[in-house]
């Protein structure tokens, strides 16, 4: 299917958007609707590792730890859960090893229905093989397992997703050097070509497999700034740069719904309150119940405008309580029951209030993704989307510059401040032409990034 | 392999049969005079016993190159700095007092007799000596002195410091004409022989200046050196270096000599894939007084770390133990591809 | 969206308090005089410091004008020093502000000030990297003791006669390299020799703690920031092997 580039917001303000809500909710196969008024938890167990070691084992591991997050959903009553399994490196590579637990998962699932009326959903985050420095994107078998694995699991799961890797080396060179042309070269630019190719072949196999094309996220690349700018005292990369990188990263991942992804999205791409401005998907997010996983410093934050609230992979392992993922389904259900009562007491505005003072002005990367300041950067990056690729992703993330800037608000370190202002100033001195900017950056990469591809993305 | 193919090997990113060790800086030790019978402080001076000593980093110690000279102050003494002897025992310092004064303006270019002054005509027929006996088998280092460290020896180290505080400006003609005196100095050294050219700027560590010194001071001198020497070059700059090793990096050596002080890891992310980095174990506090075994363990450390080229963290004190130092060689041969 | 105008019951941004805290100097006096010799103390302006200084005489005992104004300063560099905010460029100039504004004090007095007691301190024969020592100094200084300063590259004799001459409370030796370390022990021999027993800090970038505690008087002196410290107790009085044990090992 080919993409149809979005150059209007979905939603008119920053205002109008709640959790709960989507412009353009989307139903599961057992009926879960997302987007239609309410949250929904979703749970993301991982397993043990040695449990890979033959498909048997590994079966068996998927068997327990996605049954044990479904039966405690009636445990305590809860009434939907979606189940996220994140592919381990096997499960990608041989197709039918993560074809058969999709089978498995939906067999139990059917059984939930059945006997309690659970309503349940699951997704399958096909692993992104490809190493952009080592293996041809394009042509190498590791493409074709992914393919063949998105079309072994679309046929049990409900929906697919991908963490996609396109633009990583050069966008790990960019950000140590905090060199922002590299920086949207790797995800604004690399990345959105990469989606675009990718998803294209996604959403034909999802059509033909009745299944829905969920999402993507900057996982590779926003993530990995987030997590190297790390706490508030870190300062081995500048969390301004992390937000930069950030607003970059919605400019990209809106790719895979313009190509006909339609959410629910996939749920550490912390880039999706931008997306969801733009686009009007059903967005899942992550926040605080990823702490067994990683901190973020937009925890409640980042529920703000959430449709499914989820967690960062969590190992199966028992705990007093329960095994792991009954206990992380467990509290996921509870954070949506508060939710759902805030919206059923017509107070969802204030709550959305509560959780964004929270957070807002602990860190540049939260402040962006205020619903406000998530909207203009949206805006900023639709205006711009008929200039191309790199031109939106820039005009993206001038905008969060500009936003963390000028908040009175909103102070930053001195170490941050110049950061930021550095950054502004190669922002402002790249072209805003997008084959001016490739002039200068094609060959600049090509030299500069051992492993950087061109062909690997159709380019010369 | 044997120790030229297997230093260019590394130079050029391919892998060595085993892991080199070699130097940025200086090697001699008093045990090393007695074996090869040259001794100070006539190496610091003639020919003939520099090239000795030099040679005796490969011939006794099984070094992977062979370096010269000794001490920091060759291009300062040509530009008129006073010299003071180490004797018999210590290497050749500055004199006070310092022949400038920060209100002073250095000339802008070399004097033209600049390479046939003070013991420059010695170091390069040492060169010349040492590519003859050995050149087949190691590649001959020649060291220089950075931009910042010969500024310091014409002003004093002090008045240097607060010069790059407080009057920056002052100081960029003294870096200028330190620029060039290294620069030529190297043009002449590669002429003589030398197949690697180590640039030692000791004062420009962040011990002793700010990073943001070494960022608008410092940099852009060093950049432009490596930019004008055709054969591989090593930066060594003492201490911990990680606040300034981004621009270390970006000033264009082949080589960064490092010492333990500082994260290998991270300075690996700093500055991407391309600088091999030379480093081991401390050069005071192990080499001059630990057992072998200890050095080999505090090697082992650095290897692990990341280090690519085994070497003493920094310029071998002379009272260093022989078998300490061949512990280290053992190391590198240690690691085998 | 509402939003609340004061988060400090919500999160503590502990990114900016510790860099207001670390970054900035604070404040040196109440007395606004007395501030402003601290803050180009701090600051490192050995000219502008004079006015203030001469100010403050007017109304001041010079020996307050130095403890309470310069020697805080001072003090407030070396904290800053510790905090990795300043490097050594920073504290050489502070140094020369402070006993550019003891000289006045001094001046006005008509007499050098009264110190705790004499330190010895120099860098080894051979050895031109007297940083380490010229901070220890200023330390010393702004700690209230008396500075013999021998400098650096300075034999080992002139150390031993110096010694003889001044009756030190204490002696401290800096050496950067290997090769120029080896001075100190014929300095603290020669010391016991003459009958002379005082803690010798044996200190710089080559020196390790084994090693200077391999020869009697010798105390391994770390970092300059131990300055002070050794001094204090080598006036109450404290002998070499007890300083040992107590700053090293």
């Amino acid at each position: 299917m080919a993409r149809k580039p979005r150059t209007e917001m979905a939603f008119k303000s920053g205002d109008e958007m709640i959790f709960g809500t989507a412009k353009f909710p989307v139903t599961s196969k057992r009926g879960i609707k997302y987007g239609g008024g309410y949250v929904h938890p979703t749970v993301k167990p991982h397993p043990r590792p040695g449990s890979e070691k033959t498909k048997k084992t590994l079966m068996r591991e998927y068997e327990r730890m996605n049954f044990d997050a479904l039966e405690r959903m009636v445990v305590v009553g809860h009434p939907t859960l979606v189940v996220e399994n994140e592919h381990v490196y096997q499960m990608t590579h041989t197709p039918d090893w993560g074809g058969d637990i999709a089978a498995q998962v939906a067999r139990q699932m059917d059984d939930m229905l059945a006997k309690y009326g659970l309503k349940s959903a699951h997704t399958s985050t096909i692993a992104d093989l490809r190493r952009p420095e080592s293996v041809h994107m394009r042509t190498s078998d590791y493409l074709h397992e992914m393919m063949a694995s998105f079309d072994a699991c679309s046929k049990y799961s409900d929906h697919v997703s991908i963490e996609s890797m396109g633009g990583k080396e050069v966008f790990d060179y960019a950000l140590i050097r905090q060199d922002m042309a590299g920086i949207l070269m790797g995800i604004g630019y690399l990345g959105s070509i990469d989606m675009e190719w990718c998803w294209n072949q996604i959403v034909d196999i999802c059509k033909k497999n009745n299944c829905i094309p969920g999402g993507d996220t900057n996982c590779s690349e926003a993530n990995t700034a987030m997590f190297m700018a790390g706490g508030l005292v870190s300062k081995d990369v500048p969390h301004v740069y992390a937000a930069l990188a950030r607003a970059i990263s919605a400019a990209r991942t809106m790719v895979a719904y313009e190509c006909g992804a339609t959410g629910p999205t996939k749920d550490c791409a912390y880039e999706d309150p931008i997306v969801k401005a733009m686009t009007g998907v059903p967005i899942t997010t992550e926040g605080k119940t990823s702490a067994c996983g990683h901190s973020d410093l937009a925890s409640n934050l980042i529920a703000a405008v959430c449709d499914l609230w989820s967690n960062e992979a969590v190992e199966y392992h028992d705990m007093f309580g329960a095994t792991t993922t009954s206990v992380f389904a467990e509290i996921l259900g509870y954070d949506c029951a508060q939710f759902n009562c805030s919206i059923d007491l017509g107070l969802a505005k204030e709550m959305q209030t509560i959780l964004v003072n929270s957070d807002a002005y602990r860190d540049s990367h939260s402040l962006i993704l205020v619903p406000d300041n998530a909207w203009a950067i949206g805006n900023e990056i639709v205006k711009n989307t008929s200039k191309g690729f790199y031109t939106r992703a820039r005009a993206g993330a001038m905008k969060a510059g500009s936003i963390i800037l000028a908040d009175t608000k909103f102070k930053l370190t001195a170490f941050e401040k110049e950061a930021l202002e550095d950054a502004m100033k190669q922002m402002e001195a790249l072209p805003e032409d997008e084959g001016n900017f490739l002039d200068m950056a094609m060959p600049k990469y090509k030299k500069l990034v051992p492993g950087f591809n061109p062909d690997s993305y159709g380019l010369k | 392999m044997n120790s030229k193919e297997r230093v260019l090997a590394v130079l050029n990113h391919q892998k060595p049969d085993r892991m080199p060790c070699f130097t940025a800086n200086s090697t001699v030790t008093y045990d090393q005079m007695e074996k090869v019978g040259a001794y100070w402080p006539e190496g610091h001076d003639q020919a003939e016993p520099m090239a000795k000593q030099a040679m005796a980093a490969y011939t006794i110690l099984g070094f992977d190159v062979v370096r010269a000279p000794f001490d920091q102050m060759t291009e300062a003494e040509a530009l008129g700095a006073k010299v003071k002897s180490g004797g018999e025992k210590g290497i050749p310092g500055a004199a006070e007092p310092p022949v400038y004064t920060i209100d002073d303006i250095p000339p802008k270019e070399l004097p033209a007799d600049y390479l046939s002054r003070a013991r420059i005509p010695e170091l390069l027929k040492a060169i010349t000596i040492m590519k003859k006996e050995l050149g087949d088998e190691v590649l001959i280092e020649a060291g220089i002195i950075g931009p910042f460290s010969i500024a310091a020896y014409l002003l004093g180290v002090t008045k240097t410091l607060k010069a790059s505080l407080k009057a920056p400006d002052k100081l960029l003609p003294f870096l200028e004409i330190s620029e060039k005196a290294g620069t030529a100095l190297a043009h002449a050294l590669i002429d003589a022989g030398a197949d690697i050219i180590a640039n030692e700027d000791m004062t420009a560590s962040p011990d002793i200046i700010m990073p943001k010194s070494y960022h608008d001071l410092v940099y852009q001198f060093q950049a432009k050196q490596f930019e004008e020497i055709n054969v591989p070059t090593i930066l060594h700059i003492c201490g911990d270096v990680g606040s300034i090793i981004e621009w270390e990096g970006k000033s264009g050596p082949d080589i960064l000599s490092l010492e333990p002080a500082t994260d290998l890891k991270l300075a690996r992310e700093i500055v991407g894939p391309k600088p091999i980095f030379m480093g081991g174990a401390d050069a005071a506090k192990v080499l001059f007084m630990k057992t072998p075994d200890e050095v080999k363990a505090a090697c082992r450390e650095q290897v692990e770390a990341g280090i690519q080229i085994l070497a003493p963290g920094c310029a071998v004190a002379p009272g260093t133990p022989t078998e300490n130092l061949i512990a280290m060689v053992e190391v590198a041969k240690s690691y085998t591809s | 969206m509402k939003f609340l105008s004061d988060f400090s019951n919500i999160f503590k941004r502990y990114d900016l308090d510790t860099e207001v805290k670390k970054q900035e100097a604070r404040k040196i006096s109440d007395d606004p005089v007395l501030d402003a010799i601290g803050k180009f103390v701090v600051e490192g302006e050995a000219e502008d410091i004079e006015a203030p200084v001469k100010k403050a005489l007017e109304t001041k005992a010079p020996m307050d004008v130095i403890n309470d104004g310069l020697v805080k300063g001072m003090n407030e560099v070396s904290r800053l020093w510790d905090e990795g905010v300043y490097f050594l460029p920073q504290v050489i100039l502070a140094a020369d502000a402070m006993n550019a504004g003891i000289a006045l004090c001094e001046a006005k007095m008509g007499k050098a000030m009264d110190r705790k007691g004499k330190v010895v301190t120099h860098t080894a024969e051979g050895d031109i990297h007297d940083i380490g020592q010229v901070i220890a100094n200023a330390l010393l200084n702004a700690g209230g003791f008396e500075v013999i300063n021998l400098g650096c590259d300075c034999p080992v004799d002139t150390v031993v006669a110096t010694v003889k001459a001044e009756k030190p409370i204490m002696v401290t030796g800096t050496a950067l390299m290997t090769t120029t370390m080896t001075a100190f022990p014929k300095i603290c021999h020669q010391l016991e020799a003459a009958g002379i027993v005082i803690p010798f800090i044996s200190g710089g970038g080559a020196v390790a703690e084994e090693w200077s505690t391999s020869f009697p008087l010798s105390i391994w002196g770390k970092e300059d920031g131990w300055s002070c410290g050794l001094a204090e107790d080598a006036l109450a009085g404290m002998g070499w092997e007890d300083m040992r044990s107590k700053w090293n090992g």
